[in-house]
């Protein structure tokens, strides 16, 4: 009697207790659970809700975001190398318009962005622009701009994996500087090189930590200017492509991931990330 | 039995293969172990008890893995089995190439396998998901597996879906006299200084990032808590960065990789042990830790909580800095009322994990495996069709594929090398015949 | 247990000579040798003595017109030999003969650390028993002779041996008084002189080493003439330990007299090594009158032309190419301010030394000079004297080079250096100099852009540097490895076992590299007979010290260790003398000093004069 009584203990998922079951008896409970993994590979999808498309839409015009920022680099450097503009004053306006913006804000960026650092900025600008400028002079320009273009690719790709929104790796900081000192050394006067830096510093560094990226009206000034720049720069037909295209992945893009994950990505996943290694909070 | 990692590497894997063979020995069986080549460690060795290991020369890959190549071994594999009349391969480690192969071409050559798991696989990283695949090719004709906690044997069937049934749970154990706790009690009346002793391999997924935040904490709040650091790794300066802005040299010890024999001495310098793993099969460590009489603080990941019984630790329930210090602070105040006697772990830790009976457990997977032999099971066709039957679209064509090379090359072997050249190696005298010596 | 019987091949004869008579095998042996049998006696002549020494001992019979030799020891086993005749020179050893003084063994350390196991195994009393038995019973039979004489002087009717004419004319001219005064008066005189020369050649010799400004390790000419002073220092010594104090006859007659004492294969060595030196000395003043005819012969060719060739390479291919690299080499596009300034410091240098010492050193006229003089050295003192003067004359014209390779390896080191650090930077780590470890930082943000200017700046820098450092750096290998070549000329001539090679070819007895024994033929009963014979030292053996010095030179200019020194900047030194002095092998570290040598002489002078 009591030995059926002990066969009858229900089995429990303990390692340390010898248990009259056999070394290979599963917990009934796993059973139920690969039941229902079975089950849910079989049922039908579930449809897509708005919320899931919303999720997603806003991780891809994220990274729009990103490529359309970078874009501020070249449009820059358009401006001074391609038009012969005298970039002064947009430097002037832009400085005094960040002072501005830190002075009203003031936020983390104006206890990290002093007065001794910003002096420091300055005048290591004002004395290695000669120097960046005589650099490249033999190079063709050709490989500058390969060059660039690699350092943007990589730092697109720095930026958006990058997983701590607030506070930006240093990688990714030092990979868009050297693209713009890159630049910078085919520029031909020192002037243009010092303020060519301090914009792209200005626009691609401090900025972002000022304003919300996503915020409805920063969205369509940088949208305007840069549709703006390629309509003037590339010709409207050029301008029609890339909004073509834009919308396209701003559009369909996430409907077709959507539509991917729902259908051919293993279902269970979600589920079976009991195994994985645990993400450490940090608080 | 087959692994990449043996001595001189030391390890959980290599320690679980050597007293695991040391106690079949002493069960009168004959125990070959085959490995890849140690720096100037090659060929044929011998350890306690006539432990015949075989040190196959091998091109290392990364962290004393051979290099994966589906085939190459088999040439060598094939004559260690042929000389050494082996009846079970038992191959362990799921990163270990030589296990895979193993296993591989003991199915080919019709010979019943056995493969034992000692870690979690997940299912979102590019390598995990690599590991997976492999383990869905190679246990696909598997007799039996052998998993060390109820938690590793369900990653397993999930991972490379194979029945339940066929998946023995035995744990590891611990060589209970090596891990006796400290003889004095170090107690001053009410001045009693705790030391809190973190031992492991200081990576990313034994969650040094969360010790790293943990010990300051814990240190400004308690001024009576000291801490131990035992082990290596990538993260190590970070733990030296934190005890410099800290300022915490005295009361922080880093002492870098230790032995393993010298681990027990440096657990009984504590009261409690910390474990802040994010993953864990098993979690050998703890039991080591409780052996020598330490409260155990830990996360719940993985096998953990099957472990130990709920009287000799204290869980933090999530992978968080406080959640964890939170258990800690637990931990401590058990440990100041002193309501546990943590010193009669040690008898309790021994009766419940013992080499012996890991052993005996074994013993009975292979004789279930080997008594309950049906032929039909090993037979070429049979095989080459299970592996027709698997998930994946390519990756089953594949399979089948490796598999037929396989057995041609089996019989180019056979061709080659006939059977009746090798030369059979004589067995070491078992331990009755030699008994005359202890009695 | 089995037991070997030595036998000597020589004794086969007199068996078919005896064949008629029952003949009795007497052998030699102690207990901790194997049986080695001395001769083979008629049973008649034995017959008169009733009991033998106990190191004697018959051990075999062989009935009359048999063949077969009927053993009284348990499982014997005949191991043939052919003894070894001490006039000749020639032994048995178990290990090769050393070439090199024993405490230069210079790889003998490393090899006993790292097979530290084996020569524990070595050290087990179990394994050396065997070895010890091996040693014991070769030494006896080193000495055959000796035993067979003595043998035969203890037993005269036995055997007799008659002794030879020449001895007998020896012992009689060591007998007579007249010839022994001369001898120390003319001794005297001619140590005394000894004495000066050595004195003369220690002095050079620590002049040349002289700590402050040790000039051998900057000329090959002073190298060579601190080897020749060394080499003066080393031959008196190296002479009276031959040939007086504890010499070969002295150790003749000791093993004449004290059977067991060691025979004089020790100092077999020492013989070598001694005319070894002498030859090559004589080789290499052979050597020298063919080079000066040769010389002599077509200075003004050689004039003409070095001026020639010096002209072009400075004029040509330094300053020309100097000019090339500040102007886009192969098209790379460089820097062309760095370029410029980098490629007018060098010109300047090449100006510089090309007026200042190379252009007056390489006008026809002083070569035509040189080279005469150089002729009659190399015809006075020998060929590697010419030689080394003109490794000499070689290093001093290839300093610009070095110059050039300093320059740009250091401005190379400094870049790489820098742009390590701000890589560093770059990833947002920082090195700890004080803890030697790499942490991480979190860096503001103005030193983020600094750093990060600094980085694309030294990157635009980078292949200007890059090319004039590849470029010099080309230079200085080769002119290292032309160095390297005429060095190595040098070393051939003063190293080369010359004696010790000829001494192979004539005798390999003399040179033994260990035994063998090899199955011979069988017996009647199919018992295996086998045979002792010396192996002859092996060819690598003898060129030890060559493959060594090979192996460092390769190690270091010629390795992936030199490539890896060369991509990081750092600075690849020529130091011949250290490298060099492996070939140094047969003599002692240090010039010996005039005490030791006095001792020496007088020691055996009032030897002789007792």
């Amino acid at each position: 009697m009591t030995l059926r009584n002990r066969k009858k203990s229900t089995w429990r998922r303990l390692l340390w207790q010898r248990q009259d079951y056999p070394d290979n008896y599963t917990d009934p409970n796993f059973i139920k659970f690969l039941e229902k993994l079975e089950k849910k590979k079989k049922e039908p999808r579930p449809i897509a809700t708005s919320e899931d498309y919303l999720e997603i839409r806003s991780h891809f015009l994220d990274f729009y975001y990103v490529v359309l920022n970078t874009f501020f680099i070249f449009i820059c450097f358009s401006y001074i190398y391609y038009y012969n503009r005298d970039p002064l004053p947009l430097t002037t306006f832009l400085t005094i318009a960040i002072i501005f913006l830190i002075k009203c804000k003031k936020t983390q960026v104006s206890t990290q962005l002093n007065l001794k650092s910003s002096i420091i900025i300055t005048f290591m600008m004002l004395t290695l622009s000669p120097v960046l400028k005589s650099l490249s002079k033999t190079t063709a320009s050709d490989s500058i701009w390969t060059l660039s273009f690699w350092l943007t690719i990589l730092y697109i790709f720095v930026v958006s994996s990058s997983t701590q929104k607030d506070k930006p790796s240093n990688l990714s900081t030092n990979v868009l500087f050297a693209n713009v000192s890159v630049l910078a050394s085919r520029l031909s006067t020192t002037t243009e090189v010092f303020c060519f830096l301090s914009i792209c510093i200005e626009l691609n560094i401090i900025l972002p930590k000022l304003i919300e990226r996503s915020n409805i009206f920063v969205v369509i000034t940088s949208n305007f200017i840069v549709y703006t720049f390629l309509n003037l720069t590339f010709g409207w037909y050029h301008m029609l492509l890339f909004f073509l295209l834009s919308m396209v992945y701003i559009t369909v893009l996430p409907r077709l991931f959507l539509y991917w994950r729902i259908n051919y990505h293993r279902a269970d996943v979600e589920v079976l990330d009991i195994w994985d290694p645990k993400i450490p909070i940090l608080e | 039995m087959v692994c990449d990692f043996f001595y001189p590497q030391l390890g959980g894997v290599e320690f679980h293969i050597y007293h695991l063979a040391q106690n079949l020995i002493r069960l009168g069986h004959s125990v070959v172990v085959i490995t890849h080549a140690y720096k100037d460690r090659v060929g044929v060795r011998y350890l306690t008890n006539g432990l015949k290991v075989y040190h196959v020369p091998f091109l290392i890959m990364y962290r004393e893995t051979a290099f994966p190549t589906v085939f190459s071994a088999f040439p060598a594999i094939r004559n260690i089995l042929i000389r050494e009349e082996i009846q079970i391969i038992h191959s362990h480690g799921g990163v270990s190439t030589f296990a895979h192969e193993a296993v591989l071409h003991g199915n080919t050559m019709g010979i019943r396998t056995v493969f034992t798991d000692h870690s979690l696989y997940g299912f979102h990283s590019t390598g995990a998901v690599l590991a997976n695949k492999v383990a869905e090719f190679t246990l696909t004709n598997i007799d039996r597996v052998i998993c060390v906690s109820s938690t590793c044997k369900e990653n397993i069937v999930v991972r490379a879906d194979i029945s339940p049934s066929r998946i023995s749970v035995i744990p590891n154990a611990v060589v209970s006299e090596d891990f006796t706790p400290r003889s004095v009690e170090k107690t001053i009346n009410g001045k009693k200084k705790f030391t809190i002793v973190i031992i492991g391999r200081l990576f990313p997924n034994k969650g040094s990032s969360l010790l790293t935040l943990i010990i300051p904490s814990i240190c400004a709040t308690h001024e009576d808590v000291n801490f131990i650091v035992a082990g290596d790794g990538p993260n190590f300066v970070d733990f030296q960065q934190m005890i410099e802005t800290h300022r915490l040299q005295e009361r922080v010890e880093l002492l870098g990789a230790v032995p393993h024999e010298k681990v027990r001495d440096v657990l009984c310098r504590g009261d409690i042990y910390l474990h802040a793993s994010l993953t864990e099969a098993f979690g050998t460590v703890l039991i080591e830790a409780a052996s020598c009489g330490l409260l155990i603080v830990t996360t719940t990941v993985g096998g953990i909580p099957e472990v130990l019984p709920e009287d000799m630790t204290v869980y933090a329930h999530e992978t968080s800095v406080s959640s964890l210090i939170d258990a800690t602070n637990e931990g401590i105040r058990i440990m100041r009322t002193g309501s546990i006697d943590a010193m009669t772990f040690h008898k309790r830790v021994g009766k419940m994990y013992d080499w012996l009976a890991v052993a005996q457990r074994t013993v009975a997977v292979y004789d279930d495996v080997y008594y309950n032999y049906n032929p039909y099971d090993k037979k070429w066709s049979t095989m080459v069709a299970r592996f027709y039957r698997r998930n994946g679209s390519w990756a089953r064509l594949l399979y089948v594929l490796c598999a037929i090379v396989d057995y041609y090359l089996y019989f180019i072997l056979e061709f080659l090398y006939p059977r009746k050249n090798i030369d059979i190696a004589p067995k070491w005298p078992k331990r009755s015949e030699v008994n005359w010596e202890s009695t | 247990m089995t037991n070997y019987v030595f036998w000597p091949k020589k004794l086969r004869k007199k068996e078919v000579e005896y064949q008629s008579e029952t003949l009795y095998a007497i052998a030699i042996f102690k207990n901790d040798t194997d049986y080695v049998v001395l001769d083979v006696i008629p049973r008649a002549s034995v017959e008169g003595i009733k009991l033998l020494e106990a190191q004697y001992r018959v051990i075999a019979e062989k009935l009359e017109n048999s063949t077969q030799w009927s053993f009284k020891l348990e499982s014997a086993v005949v191991v043939e030999f052919e003894a070894p005749r001490l006039k000749l020179m020639q032994f048995f050893s178990l290990e090769p003969i050393s070439l090199i003084l024993p405490e230069k063994e210079f790889d003998k350390k490393v090899r006993a650390l790292k097979d530290g196991s084996l020569r524990k195994l070595s050290n087990h009393p179990r394994y050396q028993s065997k070895n010890e038995r091996l040693r014991q019973t070769l030494r006896l039979l080193n000495l055959y002779y000796r035993h067979l004489s003595r043998f035969s002087k203890a037993y005269p009717n036995l055997c007799y041996q008659q002794p030879s004419f020449k001895d007998l004319m020896l012992s009689l001219i060591e007998h007579s008084v007249l010839f022994l005064r001369i001898c120390k008066y003319f001794s005297t005189i001619v140590t005394s002189l000894i004495m000066t020369i050595c004195f003369l050649a220690k002095a050079i010799f620590s002049i040349l080493n002289w700590k402050m400004f040790p000039l051998v390790n900057i000329s090959a000419t002073a190298r060579q003439i601190a080897l020749r002073c060394q080499q003066i220092c080393y031959f008196p010594l190296q002479y009276s330990r031959i040939y007086e104090k504890g010499s070969l006859k002295k150790a003749h007659h000791e093993t004449a007299i004290h059977l067991h004492k060691d025979l004089p294969s020790k100092y077999y060595p020492d013989y070598i090594r001694f005319y070894n030196t002498l030859w090559l000395i004589i080789n290499d003043i052979s050597f020298g009158l063919i080079l000066s005819a040769l010389l002599n012969k077509h200075r003004q060719f050689l004039a003409i032309n070095v001026h020639f060739i010096v002209n072009f390479i400075f004029s040509e291919i330094f300053q020309k190419s100097a000019i090339s690299l500040a102007n886009n080499p192969f098209g790379i596009k460089l820097n062309a301010e760095l370029g410029t300034f980098l490629s007018d410091i060098f010109l300047w240098i090449i100006d510089f030394s090309f007026t200042a010492f190379v252009k007056p050193l390489t006008t026809e006229k002083n070569l035509y000079r040189f080279i005469d003089l150089l002729s009659q050295i190399t015809c006075l003192i020998g060929g590697s004297f010419g030689i080394s003067i003109i490794t000499d004359f070689f290093t001093l014209l290839s300093i610009p080079i070095y110059i050039f390779y300093h320059i740009s390896g250091k401005l190379y080191f400094w870049q790489i250096n820098i742009m390590g650090s701000l890589f560093y930077l770059f990833c947002g780590k920082k090195k700890n100099v004080l803890r030697r470890r790499v942490d991480t930082n979190y860096f503001q943000l103005d030193q983020l852009l600094v750093g990060t200017l600094f980085f694309i700046i030294l990157l635009f820098l980078t292949p200007t540097i890059l090319s004039f450092y590849i470029f010099y750096a080309t230079l200085q290998m080769i002119s290292i490895w032309i160095e390297i070549g005429l060095e190595s000329i040098i070393a051939m001539v003063n190293h080369f076992p010359l004696f010790a090679l000829l001494l192979r070819i004539k005798d390999p007895k003399r040179m033994p590299g260990g035994i063998c024994i090899v199955s011979v033929r069988n017996n009647k009963d199919h018992e295996p007979i086998f045979e002792l014979r010396s192996n002859a030292i092996a060819l690598g053996l003898m060129f030890k010290p060559y493959s060594i010095l090979l192996r460092s030179l390769l190690n270091n200019y010629f390795s992936i260790q030199t490539f890896k020194k060369l991509l990081f900047g750092i600075p690849i030194m020529v130091n011949i003398n250290k490298m060099y002095f492996i070939l140094y092998s047969s003599l002692p570290k240090e010039p010996v000093s005039l005490f030791t040598l006095k001792e020496q002489f007088f020691g055996t002078i009032s030897e002789n004069g007792e």
